[in-house]
C-alpha cells in the first residue's frame, strides 16, 4: 500500500506547500491599484489586496501587519512582490519574508513616480519571480507535513448531519498522520463549552478555549446584543437550525474527536503540531486570511444551503450534505448528501473525502481555484485614526 | 443502505428529530427507544419534530446535549423551531454572565 503522502514543496523554513504561487502583497489600500496592474500584466500572479493599512492603531496595526506577513510567508508561495505607497510600510512586510526565507521585491509607488510607472517595475521584478518558481518541482511530502484549515458557512442542519462530521473523519485522519488542524469561528462554539473542555490536553488549554469562546458572547453582550437576532443567521434557521447552542454541536462535529492542544491568536502559527482553536471572528474571508497567516496551506469549508468563498492562498475545498446544494450549486468540490439521505455511512463519506483533499494537496484545483470565487480582508479591531 | 427520512441522533437522549425528507401530518415515524411517533404538522426538510412531550421551561435536546429550551409545551410530532424554542446563551436581551447557569464555562 503506497505510503500516504503528496506532492508539495519544500520551502526554506522547512514547511511544506501544496501550491507554488508567486503573491502580489499590498501593503495597503492605497497601493491596491498598482497591485492589480501588475497583476493583469503578469499571467498567474496572486492578489492581496487588503482594506485599510494607514494610520491603524495598536493591535490593529500590528494584526494587519502580522496577518500580512503570515500570509507571505504562507509555504503555499514560492515568493512575493510586496507593494506599497511609500518604503516604510513596504519593508515592514518584506523582513517578516525574507526572515522565512521568502524571495521577495519590494516596490514603493511614490519612489516609482506614478501607478504606471510603478506598475511596469514591479511587472518586470514580479516576472522574474515567476521564472523562478516555474523551476521548482514538488517532491513527495508525508501528511505531516498538512495544516489543514477548516470552516462552516451557510449552514444548515445537514452541516451538523453530514458535512462536519464527515470533515471531522479527515480532520481526525490528518492529525493521526502527525499534521495540524486549525479550526475557529469560536462564536459558533457558544452552548458546547462542556465538549470543548472534556476535549482540552490541559486545564491551562481549557481555559484558554473557553476564555475565547466567552470573550465573544461577551462582544455580543457588550453592544447590547440579543445573538439570536444574528447568529443562527436568516438562512441558518431557513435551513432548519433553531439556537446558536444547536450551531455549535453541529459546528464543532468538524474539529473530529481528538484532543485540543489549545488556541492561537489570528494569524499566528501554532507552535507545534495538532488540532488548534485559531481564535477569530465567524465570517469566511476574514477567518480565512487569519487561517492562511497561520499557515493553513488547504481549507476545507462546509456549507448547508451554498456559500461559494474560498482563500486565494489556499486552496479551498468546498463540502456539502446538502442533497439539493450538491447538485443545483456549482460551487461544490465534494457531496456529502448520501450520508444525510443514509445511503453512506460517515466513515465511508470520510475515506472519500480524505482522498479526494490528498488529489487536491497534490495539485488538483478546487472550484474556487478554477473559477477565482477568492476574496481577502483582513479582520479589524477598532477604528482609524 | 436506503433511503431515509428522519435522523434520530442519539436515541433515548434526543428528544427531537430531524426530517431528512419533508413530512407530512399523519406519517408515522419510528424510531429506536421512543417507538411510533406521528407527525402533527408539515416537517420541512432540514428541521426538527418532537420525539415525545416537551415540557415548557425544559431543555430541548439534540446531539444529547441542550441545544435551548421549550418556551411553551411541545407535544410529540410537533415542529420544534424558533416559534417554540430559545436558546439560553449570548442573550444579551437577558443581560446574562457569559458564565450561565449550569452551562461550563
Amino acid at each position: 500500500m503506497a505510503e500516504l503522502g503528496f506532492w508539495g514543496y519544500r520551502r526554506a523554513d522547512g514547511r511544506v506547500g501544496v501550491r507554488n504561487h508567486v503573491a502580489v502583497i499590498s501593503a495597503m489600500d492605497l497601493s491596491n491599484s498598482v497591485a492589480r496592474k501588475v497583476c493583469s500584466l503578469v499571467r498567474g500572479l496572486v492578489p492581496i489586496l487588503p482594506h485599510f493599512g494607514r494610520l491603524l492603531l495598536g493591535a490593529d496595526a500590528a494584526q494587519h501587519v502580522r496577518t500580512l506577513v503570515g500570509v507571505g510567508a504562507n509555504p503555499n508561495l514560492f515568493g512575493a512582490l510586496v507593494v506599497s505607497l511609500e518604503p516604510d510600510s513596504a519593508a515592514r512586510i518584506a523582513t517578516g519574508l525574507k526572515e522565512a526565507g521568502k524571495p521577495v521585491e519590494v516596490l514603493d509607488v511614490q519612489g516609482a513616480g506614478g501607478t504606471l510607472h510603478a506598475a511596469m517595475a514591479g511587472a518586470r521584478v514580479a516576472g522574474k519571480l515567476m521564472q523562478q518558481a516555474s523551476v521548482l518541482r514538488p517532491e513527495w511530502c508525508p501528511l505531516d507535513a498538512v495544516t489543514l484549515g477548516l470552516k462552516c458557512g451557510g449552514s444548515d442542519t445537514t452541516s451538523g448531519l453530514a458535512a462536519n462530521p464527515v470533515i471531522g473523519e479527515v480532520t481526525d485522519r490528518v492529525l493521526a498522520a502527525g499534521g495540524s488542524v486549525l479550526f475557529s469561528e469560536q462564536s459558533e462554539l457558544i452552548g458546547a463549552e462542556e465538549a470543548l473542555r472534556e476535549r482540552a490536553v490541559s486545564r491551562v488549554a481549557a481555559e484558554a478555549i473557553l476564555g475565547a469562546v466567552s470573550r465573544m458572547e461577551e462582544l455580543a453582550f457588550q453592544h447590547g446584543v440579543d445573538v439570536r437576532g444574528i447568529n443562527p443567521t436568516p438562512d441558518n434557521i431557513a435551513g432548519g437550525i433553531t439556537t446558536v447552542e444547536e450551531k455549535a454541536f453541529g459546528s464543532l462535529a468538524k474539529s473530529g474527536t481528538k484532543p485540543i492542544q489549545g488556541v492561537v491568536p489570528y494569524a499566528v502559527a501554532p507552535p507545534r503540531p495538532g488540532l488548534w482553536l485559531m481564535d477569530s471572528s465567524g465570517p469566511a474571508i476574514e477567518l480565512m486570511a487569519g487561517l492562511a497567516a497561520s499557515g493553513a496551506t488547504v481549507v476545507i469549508f462546509s456549507t448547508g444551503v451554498g456559500n461559494p468563498a474560498g482563500s486565494p492562498i489556499a486552496p479551498t475545498l468546498r463540502v456539502t450534505g446538502h442533497p439539493t446544494t450538491a447538485t443545483a450549486w456549482e460551487n461544490i468540490d465534494f457531496d456529502a448528501s448520501g450520508v444525510t439521505l443514509g445511503n453512506e455511512t460517515v466513515a465511508e463519506a470520510g475515506e472519500r473525502l480524505f482522498h479526494h483533499l490528498l488529489r487536491v494537496l497534490s495539485g488538483e484545483l478546487t472550484k474556487c481555484e478554477v473559477f477565482g470565487d477568492e476574496e481577502f480582508a483582513i479582520s479589524r479591531l477598532g477604528e482609524t485614526l | 443502505m436506503t433511503a431515509r427520512r428522519w435522523v434520530y441522533l442519539v436515541p433515548g437522549r434526543d428528544n427531537v428529530a430531524t426530517a431528512v425528507q419533508a413530512l407530512a401530518p399523519g406519517d408515522r415515524v419510528e424510531l429506536e427507544f421512543v417507538g411510533s411517533v406521528t407527525i402533527g404538522e408539515p416537517i420541512a426538510f432540514g428541521h426538527k419534530f418532537a420525539v415525545t412531550t416537551i415540557e415548557a421551561g425544559a431543555d430541548v435536546v439534540k446531539y444529547g446535549h441542550s441545544i435551548g429550551q421549550a418556551i411553551r409545551p411541545i407535544q410529540a410530532g410537533e415542529h420544534v423551531h424558533v416559534h417554540n424554542v430559545a436558546g439560553r446563551r449570548g442573550r444579551g436581551d437577558l443581560r446574562r454572565t457569559s458564565r450561565g447557569e449550569g452551562e461550563g464555562g
